[in-house]
């Protein structure tokens, strides 16, 4: 008797694992699928778990805004120090802001544009919970389609851009960072060379070394290393003009034909705390 | 208490994300955690174990990682070896480790190349180590930590547990 139960416990085990799996994959795929939305459902519970996180976190979001307040007040003279020296500058490049801004609009008028790439509209947001999973490379903010946010959006922190909604929920979304190891949506980058730029494709993240790869650069171009790179607004969402890193290293690629450039991110991405998600203004 | 223990370790696997390094040393999986010392507080009832279980995943589908069903089946999955290896594992603190590092290496690597065979990351023998030796310490000293409080309160307020 006891025998025979053991047995049909051992078939019962195997069948379980063979058909958990073969759901699991079918699940995952459709469920990681990128254009993915959300279901109404599915965006309650998550608005209502999301609000629980948020709520049984700000004991902790304070503790740590104090800790941060007295390490800051520890090297309070030398960043004053460093500020002073910028803030000598800052007059002049203001007016020179305000003047440039200026002819811009002028421009616009005189050659009747609507919107340029660098149009962008901010909005503040504060991170709820980072890459709870492991796997994903995804951190939850605290801004949804109430608020105006839609997919594919650009987020940036004051470091430079970090990345793209993927999904919104009524009151919170999900950003993909860009430190996931596989890109299958290339961003194209401009590269600043002299007074002009050349343009190229980021294809690949490398997260041991916080490192971009930048491919698509024609042979005979000399790229100065510690060179900007920013987004050129092309192509994707993004608007243009959002830092994404400085040049570290250029190698010729396997074939001799083009130069392969490795760009250090400009952002660490351990530590996100506050975002902004930029839209691109189009009328 | 068994509702209380899920909660906890799940809001708290949530918030704790925010202050530790994204990919670092320190990966918390306590919701994975909270199943293996919920178990006893069943007292045998598999049924249920594994109806919470369920329910477990689907919340943390639903909220934390956007996949609609997987991890409710990942968790049934998991409750089923928590009720196999408690059988010939009795309840203390050296078993509670053996019990949780099986099973963080399972769930780690069953996610991995599931994630893989899908598209979604690239297959590196090297980033699947990393994964799984970057969640043992923590989850370890948390699993520990949550047996002897909730041993603690359940023998004051005599509340009966059993693994089988």
């Amino acid at each position: 008797m006891y025998n025979k139960k053991k047995q049909f416990d051992k078939r019962y085990l195997l069948i379980l694992i063979i058909v958990v799996i073969a759901l699991a994959l079918v699940i995952l795929a459709v469920a990681l699928k990128k254009d993915r939305k959300l279901n109404p459902v599915e965006r309650v519970i998550k608005d209502t778990g999301m609000t629980v996180l948020k709520v049984a976190g700000t004991p902790f979001r304070y503790v740590k805004n104090k800790i941060d307040d007295i390490h800051e007040k520890n090297n309070l003279y030398k960043k004053y120090k460093k500020l002073k020296k910028q803030y000598d500058k800052l007059d002049t490049i203001k007016s020179e802001n305000k003047n440039l801004q200026n002819e811009i609009s002028k421009l616009k008028k005189e050659l009747d544009l609507k919107h340029l790439l660098s149009d962008k509209v901010e909005c503040n947001a504060t991170i709820i919970s980072r890459n709870v999973g492991y796997w994903y490379e995804e951190v939850t903010i605290d801004k949804g389609k109430k608020d105006g946010i839609k997919k594919d959006m650009a987020v940036v922190n004051s470091e430079g851009l970090i990345g793209r909604i993927i999904k919104v929920s009524n009151h919170y979304s999900t950003v993909k960072l860009l430190s996931n190891d596989n890109m299958d949506n290339k961003i194209s980058v401009k590269i600043s060379v002299g007074d002009s730029y050349v343009y190229g494709l980021i294809s690949k993240y490398d997260s041991k070394t916080n490192t971009y790869t930048v491919e698509g650069i024609s042979q005979n171009i000399q790229i100065k290393e510690n060179s900007d790179v920013v987004t050129t607004g092309m192509g994707t969402t993004f608007p243009s003009g959002l830092l994404i890193g400085k040049v570290k290293e250029i190698v010729t690629d396997n074939f001799d034909l083009s130069k392969v450039v490795k760009v250090k991110s400009s952002v660490n991405f351990n530590d996100i705390d506050y975002v902004t998600v930029l839209k691109r203004e189009e009328k | 208490m068994k509702v209380a223990i899920i909660i906890i370790s799940f809001i708290l696997e949530g918030i704790l994300s925010n202050y530790l390094p994204v990919n670092g040393i320190l990966a918390p999986l306590f919701t994975l955690v909270s199943l293996v010392i919920v178990y006893p507080y069943f007292n045998g009832n598999k049924r249920e174990y594994y109806k919470y279980a369920f329910f477990l995943g689907l919340i943390y589908d639903i909220v934390y990682t956007d996949t609609i069903i997987y991890y409710a089946f990942m968790f049934l999955l998991i409750s089923y070896m928590v009720t196999f290896l408690m059988r010939i594992l009795s309840d203390n603190y050296l078993n509670l480790v053996i019990i949780t590092v099986i099973l963080i290496v399972i769930f780690r690597i069953i996610t991995y190349f599931l994630m893989v065979i899908t598209g979604n990351l690239i297959f590196n023998y090297h980033t699947l180590l990393k994964g799984i030796y970057n969640s043992l310490l923590i989850n370890i000293i948390y699993a520990l930590l949550l047996l002897f409080i909730t041993d603690t309160i359940s023998k004051k307020f005599n509340i009966k547990k059993s693994s089988y």
